[in-house]
């Protein structure tokens, strides 16, 4: 690709707690792709989303948006550049469902943009099917409600580049397809999505690039079909795994190897 | 002494020139309306509005109902720098000099109480109320020092301070106290929708556009600003910045932009009426309203714990 890259991180570098978690990282994110972040826990997917949404200062190293470096931009304009679910959902106060993705569209305050407030926020409430959510207190929903709530926020703030964190890991089959569908859905239309996935098949079905940490470091970056080998999954991830293709979709499976699930020996002679 | 409302109208009239009505009948009416009531009610106006907006923003930025000047310690901190420049007989700015010092005490606490209870982003809600407690100890301690130091008529100023009351405010406080109460509650306008954003916590709201460092800061001073401007004159008043936005929030929901502007009013009108009962419940006698109001908070404030404790989230 020879345009400019959204985002450029340069061999970046963190240690939290006298730990390193990052080191040495090397990664583009290219308009119009979704890029996942994999590896097992503690592999650095949270802290590197966190350093490339600009709250955690890297020790060395750099990441420039769109050319500039991450801190030259101000949090006034990033905030108009890049929108970020985190893994934690939580409301300090009692605001509802509608109020907290209103607060999306905090950035755009002032702007002409500010108009199109209402159509937006109806928008992604419908989007990330939270109607129903939107008049309930934020503190009483479910894991997975707070999360479409979080994720409506997330695109009521209308940025080029999204960030999310775990997104999908506490909603159900039919919301983690239709949040994952959504997110390609903006980047067809040119957005950029770095989203950080534990389901490496939903990996596998959405993403255009995977990116395989393994302790701070990158194990393999490319295709899904290229870094999703059993090969390199069974090293990151310490476990056995299988990777067969849907006979229907042709979409990649991912499975771990369940012992306590080999098929039962026939008696011999019978027939199935 | 009875002044009945058609004569404080006429006699507010009278003063901007205005004709109408008769002037009250007692011959001491006018004096003890103008040198002594008319403060006395504003300062009470300020007192509670000041209060109620600093309950507001602490809670905002702590993202917990139970944070609140008198709780946390920021209203005794002011207390306890005010009466060291009582007992020392300190008048280097003049009548401003105990809101400055109380002021400082208050910047102090709130900068304390804010940095020991916050981490990694969170409030620590076990942390924030034992800071609370540990910073009431030493105020405590700092206020008991300069009563013993003092002399008799600091004595007696000092005391009059811990118990928290409106008599004997004079227009001169009046004219320190409500510019910076003024001032305070300005500034805390201006925060209003930064608060709210607060409430995703620290991370979001720095991914929205709030400049979440420097809204802190602000929020530290001005709530310094607000406290001092409150407890420089009418002493420690606890638990209206408590009860005040809590009861409001449930009212009208928790965006700021409403819950401020109406607790400055709630805060105001409910010291005006504590106030009036501190005067005229026991005939001749002027309860201290510090007093009062502590007797109403408190047992809300157990409610609160309880509610807050069985409620989403709990203390984490």
């Amino acid at each position: 690709m020879s345009t400019t890259p959204v985002m450029q991180v340069i061999g970046a570098r963190l240690s939290l707690g006298g730990r390193k978690i990052l080191d040495g990282i090397d990664l583009e994110l290219h308009g119009g792709e979704v890029v996942a972040l994999v590896g097992p826990n503690g592999a650095g997917k949270s802290t590197l989303l966190a350093a490339m949404s600009g709250d955690e200062p890297l020790e060395a190293g750099r990441i420039l948006l769109h050319g500039t470096g991450l801190g030259q931009w101000g949090i006034g304009r990033l905030a108009k550049l890049r929108a970020v679910q985190t893994q934690e959902s939580r409301v300090s106060f009692a605001f509802t469902g509608e109020d907290v993705v209103r607060m999306g569209r905090a950035p755009w305050a002032g702007t002409p943009e500010e108009q199109r407030d209402d159509t937006i926020v109806a928008a992604a409430l419908e989007t990330s099917e939270a109607e129903a959510l939107a008049i309930r207190t934020v503190q009483t929903l479910s894991g997975g409600e707070k999360a479409r709530v979080s994720f409506a926020r997330v695109l009521a703030q209308e940025t080029a580049l999204l960030m999310l964190d775990e997104p999908t890991a506490p909603m159900d089959i039919r919301h983690q397809e239709q949040l994952m569908t959504t997110v390609r859905q903006r980047t067809a239309r040119g957005a950029t999505a770095v989203v950080v996935l534990h389901d490496l098949s939903l990996a596998a079905a959405y993403a255009d690039r995977i990116v395989l940490l393994d302790q701070g470091r990158l194990a393999a970056v490319g295709d899904p079909e290229d870094v999703l080998t059993p090969q390199n999954l069974q090293q990151v991830y310490r476990y056995p795994v299988t990777v067969v293709r849907d006979p229907g979709s042709g979409a990649l499976l991912i499975t771990p190897l369940r012992p306590h699930l080999a098929r039962p020996r026939l008696p011999e002679g019978e027939l199935i | 002494m009875q002044i009945s409302v058609p004569e404080i109208l006429a006699s507010v009239g009278h003063r901007l020139g205005l004709d109408w009505g008769s002037l009250p009948a007692h011959p001491h009416a006018e004096s003890a309306l103008w040198a002594i009531r008319f403060p006395r009610v504003l300062m009470a106006v300020i007192v509670g509005a000041a209060l109620a907006a600093a309950g507001v923003l602490m809670q905002g930025v702590f993202g917990n109902p139970l944070a609140e000047p008198s709780v946390v310690g920021v209203s005794s901190g002011a207390a306890a720098f005010a009466c060291t420049s009582i007992a020392l007989g300190l008048s280097f700015l003049g009548p401003w000099t105990t809101v400055v010092a109380a002021f400082l005490g208050g910047l102090v606490a709130t900068a304390l109480v804010y940095f020991t209870a916050r981490h990694g982003g969170r409030t620590e809600v076990v942390t924030l109320v034992l800071t609370g407690v540990a910073i009431n100890a030493i105020a405590g301690a700092v206020i008991a020092l300069m009563t013993f130091l003092g002399d008799t008529s600091a004595r007696e100023e000092i005391i009059f301070w811990q118990l928290g009351s409106l008599n004997g405010t004079l227009w001169v406080n009046v004219a320190v106290a409500g510019p910076i109460a003024l001032l305070g509650i300005a500034l805390s306008f201006g925060m209003t929708r930064k608060l709210d954003l607060l409430s995703l916590g620290e991370r979001p709201a720095r991914h929205l556009g709030v400049n979440v460092e420097l809204l802190r800061k602000q929020v530290i001073v001005v709530v310094a600003f607000l406290t001092s401007a409150a407890v420089s004159f009418a002493g420690i008043i606890g638990f209206v910045g408590l009860v005040i936005p809590h009861i409001l929030r449930m009212a009208l929901g928790p965006g700021h932009r409403m819950l401020l502007p109406a607790s400055v009013l709630g805060g105001a009108l409910l010291m005006l009426a504590a106030d009036t009962t501190a005067r005229t419940l026991v005939p001749n006698a002027d309860l201290p309203i510090g007093m009062l109001t502590a007797l109403v908070g408190g047992p809300f404030f157990f409610w609160l714990i309880r509610r807050t404790r069985r409620g989403a989230g709990g203390w984490s």
